[in-house]
């Protein structure tokens, strides 16, 4: 019994072990490629007009689709900075996802909303459209109102995909605040598929929180001075000038954030658009169409912008931050496991051997593995079987490449697009990195394990997402 | 147990070792960051000193008060030393941005300037670099600044490996040379995506239309988006005389050209083109299937009403609404076609026929 007990001891300390060293390559090998994408990208568009885009009529067509639920407070705003983008083939879709405030009647009445006449396609099923509103008003005339029966989120971006006759859809958060040439931006590399499709690009998103926003503009730069949405801008950075421009590279990119992402609407039509069956939709309709085209046996390939493009508020309490944390590992648990057949598929190339993989074990049991490790330790700990020794030369070795990883996201972050621009805000923000292991990184860790009960629970909720709103500038206040 | 690498096999100091490595390596990215931002703090009291005389040079110009004859006292920023760089580039990248901004007189002040402060000198050095990104910045900066006396060393890179490089490269021959420049069509080796096609019909946009006698040999090209391009041309300057020549690419074996050759016949076409793209129907991918259908929304006749007729009675909704609005637009009471259709069956009809009119009402 001794044995066994020693043996099993012996083989979770030697996977947690090995867990930790594989993990600590990925990261090395994702520093590289992140480099490398980057300056890549920089130099490719470092002479690029991305104005000649925006009034050209050989550009293609584009329709932004914006959910909205209960958004009454700032949806008249928000549209207004939506509307005012550079882009000449745009269309704006606001749906209203059965709001129980006034949403519909304040955009109506801002906007001189006219129900119309609207022959609703359903190809991809969604609940029922109430009323489509447009305006006779010609500054006001490529927006479009859809009024539909509660269906969240997905529903409202499949309702969306089914009213636009556009080539391409940007899916974006109503209230996410997105640079003016965003979309310009986001369509190029559409334009620049040869061979390969372009089935989909994404863009980075950056913590709003502290920014000032002047009539819907982004006009200064801070770093939040909330020390949970300091966290989040800096593990943003890290996952966006990071992760995502490494898997980019690779063309493993598995997630385009739902705040903001580019779409081919024929490929997302014929795979059947957003699923209502999870909360991770984001990330599903992205597996689903590299699917498709693997089993369609189409060249194809997901893109990634690193320009930091669109600006969102952060949970700023830990209640809020822990339903966003617990709903994303929820996400990430359903799509993958809707998506299991990819796993060390050879069928799927890279996306079966490494992007899935990495996902699983790295993404999705991260928390779960962490958790256990924790509980050995304490059990080994009470049982008096820790070298202390080994476990703090363990701990400071996995605590310093925890702190190499963020201080090289951070130079990265000065030398591509120094957001932050004050040395005492990058000073903040290498502080925040050295405080997350202790703090930060815990709170997140117990997020996901949340995450995890409620998804044997089967808990399907979103959480509600409670914003503060974004910060004026005085004068405005 | 066989496990290679486990945790009681690596040694206590090993880890430290790597800890301190580590460590070396934050304080030494810490120190670049510090660097970096110094180096920028630096840049930027350069570029501002810059632009004080800029600001001086730029009125002038406006103003007419530049002439060629003026000498210039070149700062100490922009002379033509390696550690001056940056400065000389900022001026480069000034003068083409306010450049964009200008015509006439002050558009040709402009160029003047970059010529006397000796920056084409810079723009020549990257060209001639053999990074693909500094020589396509150099192509780029000597387009704009006019500089046609090298046309004939940039010529040969529209042919370039690098997409970057041959893009930049036919962009300057368009730049220097109006619709003469398009001659690299003839001899394109590689293919142009969308974005180099928008790139260069943008470039062409404000130039009076040239002649088009190579079109027909462009629309004939081996090289499939040559002949893409060349039915763009043909589509956005009215080419008729190549009209056959584009109902011919109908039948070319990449659907990518069939489809653009369908938009173009749009603005091409005769009153024959109606029937000729409602035979190429059912031949076609659903992709440009739905192209026809958008076509015939425009240039749809009596003689295409019994095909639209039996596609308002298709299976897939899209295809139903493009053919009634097909009718409704081009026909001779097409709308009340659709009111009596939806007269006789209801679901979808309509609702097909009530989008259909308050489209046309708006």
């Amino acid at each position: 019994m001794k044995d066994l007990a020693e043996i099993l001891v012996y083989i979770i300390v030697t996977g947690i072990f090995l867990y930790s060293v594989i993990l600590i390559c990925f990261y090395i090998f994702i520093g590289i490629n992140s480099i490398n994408e980057t300056r890549e990208y920089l130099n490719k568009n470092e002479i690029t007009d991305y104005r000649l885009l925006a009034a050209s009529p050989h550009a293609p067509s584009v329709s932004i689709l914006a959910p909205a639920y209960n958004e009454g407070a700032t949806i008249v705003e928000n549209v207004r900075s939506l509307l005012s983008l550079y882009y000449n083939k745009l269309e704006l879709v606001v749906i209203n996802d059965g709001s129980k405030d006034d949403s519909l009647q304040k955009l109506i009445d801002a906007y001189q909303l006219e129900k119309v006449d609207f022959y609703v396609n359903y190809r991809i099923p969604t609940k029922e459209v109430k009323a489509v509103y447009k305006t006779k008003h010609p500054a006001y005339s490529k927006l479009v109102v859809v009024d539909k029966v509660n269906g969240g989120k997905a529903d409202a971006l499949n309702v969306g995909i089914n009213i636009t006759s556009n080539d391409y859809i940007i899916c974006i958060d109503a209230d996410c605040i997105l640079e003016h040439d965003a979309i310009l931006k986001m369509v190029k590399p559409f334009l620049e598929e040869g061979d390969e499709k372009v089935i989909a690009s994404g863009g980075v998103i950056r913590i709003a929180n502290s920014c000032e926003i002047t009539n819907g503009r982004l006009t200064r730069v801070y770093l939040p001075e909330n020390y949970l949405a300091r966290m989040q801008a800096l593990e943003y950075i890290r996952a966006f000038l990071l992760g995502r421009m490494a898997w980019a590279r690779l063309d493993g990119l598995l997630l385009i954030s739902g705040a903001f992402g580019a779409f081919d609407k024929e490929i997302a039509i014929r795979c059947g658009g957003y699923n209502t069956n999870t909360v991770g939709e984001d990330m599903e309709l992205v597996v689903r169409m590299r699917r498709y085209m693997h089993e369609q046996d189409i060249p194809y390939k997901v893109t990634y912008i690193p320009d930091p493009l669109c600006w969102t508020e952060a949970p700023e309490t830990a209640t809020i931050l822990n339903r966003q944390r617990n709903r994303w590992t929820r996400g990430t648990i359903e799509t993958l496991r809707f998506h299991k057949k990819i796993f060390l598929n050879p069928r799927y190339d890279l996306l079966g051997a490494l992007s899935y993989p990495y996902w699983l074990f790295f993404e999705m049991l991260a928390p779960l593995i962490e958790f256990v490790g924790f509980i050995v330790f304490l059990l080994l700990a009470f049982w008096g079987l820790i070298n202390w020794h080994m476990f703090f030369a363990f701990l400071l070795f996995i605590i310093f490449f925890g702190y190499l990883n963020s201080i090289f996201a951070i130079y990265m972050e000065v030398f591509t697009y120094n957001q932050y621009r004050r040395r005492k805000e990058i000073i903040r923000l290498i502080w925040a990195a050295l405080s997350e292991p202790f703090f930060f990184h815990p709170f997140v860790v117990w997020a996901g394990i949340r995450g995890y009960f409620d998804f044997f629970r089967k808990r399907k909720a979103w959480g509600e997402m409670t914003r503060r709103g974004f910060t004026k500038p005085k004068e405005q206040v | 147990m066989t496990i290679a690498i486990q945790p009681t096999t690596v040694p206590e100091y090993t880890l430290y070792a790597y800890t301190v490595l580590f460590a070396a390596v934050i304080l030494l990215i810490l120190i670049s960051t510090s660097f970096y931002l110094r180096l920028r703090k630096r840049r930027f009291m350069i570029e501002k000193n810059v632009q004080a005389f800029f600001d001086q040079w730029l009125g002038q110009m406006l103003l007419g008060e530049f002439s060629e004859e003026e000498e210039i006292e070149i700062p100490g920023e922009l002379q033509d030393r390696r550690k001056y760089r940056v400065g000389r580039q900022y001026a480069i990248n000034q003068l083409i941005n306010t450049k964009k901004n200008l015509i006439g007189l002050a558009s040709r002040n402009v160029i003047y300037l970059y010529e006397k402060l000796g920056l084409k000198k810079s723009s020549v050095s990257k060209f001639h670099s053999r990074l693909w990104y500094k020589k396509a910045k150099g192509i780029y900066e000597l387009y704009m600044m006019e500089q046609r006396d090298l046309q004939p060393q940039i010529q040969p890179y529209t042919n370039s490996r690098n997409e970057y490089v041959r893009t930049e490269a036919q962009t300057a021959l368009l730049a220097f040379s109006g619709f003469k420049g398009l001659v690299f069509l003839g001899t394109l080796k590689y293919p142009m995506n969308s974005w180099q096609q928008v790139k260069l019909l943008e470039q062409l946009q404000p130039l009076d239309p040239g002649h088009f006698e190579a079109l027909p040999a462009w629309l004939a090209s081996a090289n499939d988006s040559v002949v893409i391009f060349a039915l763009k041309l043909a589509e956005i300057y009215q080419q008729m005389q190549v009209k056959d020549e584009a109902i011919a690419c109908l039948k070319h074996d990449n659907p990518k050209v069939r489809g653009q050759a369908i938009q173009t016949l749009v603005r091409i076409g005769d009153d024959a083109t109606p029937a000729v793209l409602e035979g190429r129907y059912l031949w076609e991918t659903e992709h440009n299937r739905t192209l026809i259908l958008e076509a015939l929304e425009h240039i749809a006749n009596e003689e295409v009403l019994p095909f639209l007729e039996r596609e308002l009675e298709n299976d897939d909704p899209a295809v139903k609404l493009r053919a009634a609005r097909a009718i409704a637009r081009n026909v001779k009471g097409g709308l009340g076609i659709l009111q009596h259709k939806a007269a006789a069956v209801s679901e979808p009809y309509e609702k097909i026929y009530l989008h259909i009119k308050s489209e046309m009402a708006r």
